[in-house]
């Protein structure tokens, strides 16, 4: 193993393999990022489309490398662990916005719930991850995603901000709660189903389900719908959202039901439309 | 984790690498959320990144020097400017 004070996590009692765990949520988190890759990609062309080349479009181009790169570190974990083989990316469409937006609402849609919502998630989680983890293949790779991830965030803080002051934005509102539940379903909820029962894995990325489900909650509550108030955009119905799905009492995760197909934009859930955003637990 | 940081460093950040000015960049809290306890993990914002585009921009005296109002966090490659 590469560090003499760290072994691999070791089955206690009769659990669930712990190495399995660790080897299975990376797994999903690189699956995580080359989808992301694909996002920002198409975020970028939208963008550029949408409102001009411009920095923040290049910077969404920016994101879609260094999300491809992410990958690229999953699997150097992987290997650490002994896999050497890669599940296939699955096919998937990338769809901007909800079909009933115009070009322009549907890529600042796209900017918001991937950036705004998702990226400032993971960027939370990542924090917390780098005080936690301890395996150096890990902690290099959270450290360097970390960094690409405040990045990540950021553009879309800038795009909502440019478009605020241009142009109405407060129809963002009514779509805060889906944006939320669909980063939750996507990508925070399978790393925090593989976690439960486990012993400790913080050493190796993974935070607690109940740990998890406090930054998320601190950080929907207390920076990411704060900053959509700045911006004039009603927050009620997200905040009373948010603070029953996340709630340690009622936020166990396995109430949100579940994603059928990958798409970008949104799904459809039993009939109902949700968006589809990726978040981390994942790593970016 | 200080999550005011947090909020300084993503979403004024942003707004700041955007070149729209927040005329008031405090942190707006809910009479609700106001009452929920700051977990212990946000100190670790105190780590700073600034490489970021847009982010620096060059003082008199040639040095790169943050924009004024940007938040870094992890690292950072230039000098926040006083």
């Amino acid at each position: 193993m590469p560090n003499d004070d760290l072994e691999k996590p070791r089955a206690v009692g009769g659990a669930r393999d712990p190495t399995d765990v660790v080897v299975s949520t990376w797994g999903y988190r690189r699956l995580v990022e080359l989808e992301a890759a694909e996002q920002f990609r198409k975020l970028s062309e939208g963008l550029a489309t949408a409102y001009g080349k411009s920095e923040i479009s290049e910077l969404a181009a920016q994101a879609s490398r260094d999300e491809s790169n992410h990958a690229s570190y999953c699997e150097s974990i992987l290997r650490e662990l002994g896999c050497d083989v890669f599940q296939q990316k699955p096919p998937y469409e990338i769809v901007l916005g909800p079909r009933e937006l115009d070009l322009r609402h549907a890529v600042l849609y796209a900017a918001v719930a991937l950036s705004c919502v998702t990226e400032t998630l993971s960027s939370a989680l990542l924090v917390q991850m780098q005080r936690r983890t301890k395996w150096p293949v890990i902690r290099e790779v959270v450290h360097t995603i970390l960094k690409d991830e405040i990045n990540h965030a950021r553009l879309g803080w800038a795009q909502l901000a440019l478009s605020a002051q241009k142009e109405e934005v407060s129809w963002l509102g009514p779509y805060l709660s889906g944006m939320i539940r669909g980063a939750v379903l996507s990508d925070i909820r399978p790393p925090v189903e593989l976690a439960s029962g486990v012993v400790d894995l913080s050493a190796y990325g993974i935070l607690s389900p109940k740990e998890t489900r406090n930054i998320m909650q601190e950080t929907v509550l207390k920076v990411i719908l704060p900053g959509f108030r700045k911006f004039g955009i009603n927050t009620v119905d997200a905040e009373s959202f948010s603070k029953s799905s996340l709630s340690a009492a009622g936020g166990d995760g396995t109430r949100m039901g579940s994603v059928g197909k990958q798409v970008f934009a949104q799904v459809t859930i039993n009939d109902a439309p949700v968006p589809r955003t990726r978040t981390a637990q994942r790593l970016s | 984790m200080n999550i005011e940081r947090l909020f300084q460093v993503l979403v004024v950040g942003g707004a700041i690498i955007s070149g729209v000015s927040m005329a008031d960049s405090s942190m707006p809290v809910s009479e609700e959320s106001s009452a929920l306890p700051l977990s212990e993990t946000t100190e670790a914002l105190g780590l700073v990144f600034c490489d970021q585009p847009g982010a620096c921009v060059v003082g008199c005296d040639g040095k790169l020097k943050v924009k004024e109002g940007f938040e870094c966090c992890w690292g950072t490659s230039c000098e926040k400017s006083e």
